[in-house]
């Protein structure tokens, strides 16, 4: 006669039960080993994998604002150097237009200067030439009227007579 | 005049425990049921499924892109680590495999039906188990977290409360436990007394209506109760 039954408090109950409990035990540290402390695992391990990495993109940023600002800052001190050197330049050309702009000038003054001087020169001479040839032709003409024995009226005469023909600007000139 | 015969009855409806195995053990005549094997079945078949996890997830790393059954895992793992701390709140993690494992045993119990097993949470043998573990669970939270205060509360707030709270403590178990057996157990008879009353015809199609409540939503529903009402106990003794 086989057992055929619902429900009954008897050991058949405590029997099932003890069944269970065995089964229980098993799955809980079966499954504990088997399935939910690894899955655990892996999510943990994903966790920390993503906590990880956030924090790096953190860092990777804040040191990439930092070198941006580093690199702003050196470009500005950098554009500051140039505009320096420009400046110092611009000075020193300056300066050096202005010692150019004085040497031409002391040059011209000197040249004109010069060139006053030989026109000087030039006037001195000629007005020697001029007087040395006058003396000449006085000679010339002092020995033709000697040579002549004329009078003194002619004498005079001709000496006007030369002296009107040279002109009196020639020799004042 | 005697009996007449019904022509629309096949076979006798069957939702009984029946006995495979007879043992005798200190004098007393035990069966090995039909639940004691249905029970081992289902716990072979979620330790395999452990095992098969176990094989997938050794290999996985954490830059891998897991796969249905990783994601399915993780998931479910998840909603259950959410559940429990919902109400269980920081001490969730100790409990967690504990309520997961009687997760599993109670989902896949209760839909063994679908397959063609007595469920075994249609015994009460299985149930009263279940229910008597937290039982002593509560009591050991109980007890660790009050010590001798655990014992005074059932005189609080007034001292003459303490049959009322004895019966409260003492109720918990078996309402827990019966709540799951009677549900399986009238999802079992119904479904016995259909195929075994039913004329042929009316074992087409029907019956999978019938299985979609009794074995998919009352079972699911009825795992859910007991694992949340585990957990509210034992929150209970946690403050």
């Amino acid at each position: 006669m086989g057992l055929d039954r619902l429900i009954g408090f008897d050991a058949q109950l405590l029997f099932e039960s003890f069944w269970t409990a065995i089964n229980i035990f098993i799955l809980f540290f079966g499954l504990s080993y088997l399935l939910f402390n690894p899955v655990r695992n892996v999510l943990e391990k994903r966790r920390q994998k993503i906590a990880g990495e956030l924090a790096e993109a953190a860092d990777d940023k804040k040191s990439a604002a930092a070198m941006k600002a580093e690199y702003e800052a050196k470009l500005k001190e950098v554009s500051k150097e140039a505009d320096g050197i420009l400046e110092e330049a611009r000075r020193k050309a300056k300066i050096r237009e202005a010692e150019i702009v004085e040497e031409a000038r002391a040059e011209a003054a000197r040249i004109i200067e010069r060139a006053g001087r030989e026109i000087e020169l030039e006037k001195k001479k000629a007005l020697d030439d001029m007087k040395q040839e006058i003396i000449s032709i006085a000679s010339v003409m002092a020995g033709k009227v000697v040579a002549a024995s004329i009078d003194t009226t002619v004498q005079d005469a001709l000496i006007d007579e030369t002296l009107k023909e040279m002109g009196e600007s020639t020799w004042q000139s | 005049m005697g009996m007449m015969k019904i022509p629309m009855i096949v076979h006798e409806p069957d939702f009984m425990i029946h006995g495979v195995l007879k043992m005798n053990i200190f004098g007393q005549e035990l069966w090995i049921t039909d639940t004691t094997i249905g029970s081992w079945i289902i716990t072979a078949v979620l330790l395999l499924i452990g095992v098969y996890a176990r094989g997938k997830l050794k290999t996985a790393t954490a830059s891998d892109v897991p796969g249905a059954f990783q994601s399915a895992l993780e998931m479910g793992l998840e909603a259950l680590e959410n559940m429990a701390q919902g109400i269980l709140g920081g001490n969730a993690r100790k409990f967690v495999n504990y309520i997961g494992t009687i997760f599993l045993f109670i989902l896949f119990c209760n839909l063994s039906g679908l397959f063609g097993l007595r469920a075994p949470t249609a015994d009460y043998g299985v149930t009263f188990l279940l229910g008597m573990f937290t039982f002593f669970i509560v009591n050991y939270q109980g007890l660790k977290n009050r010590g001798f205060g655990h014992f005074t509360s059932l005189f609080q707030p007034i001292p003459i409360l303490f049959p009322i709270n004895l019966i409260g403590e003492v109720a918990n178990p078996i309402s827990i436990s019966l709540r799951l057996f009677a549900n399986l157990l009238s999802g079992v008879i119904i479904m016995g007394l259909w195929y075994g009353m039913m004329p042929w015809f009316a074992k087409i199609g029907i019956p999978a209506a019938l299985h979609v409540y009794c074995d998919l939503f009352s079972g699911c529903i009825q795992t859910y109760v007991f694992c949340m009402l585990t957990m509210v106990y034992i929150s209970d003794k946690m403050e």
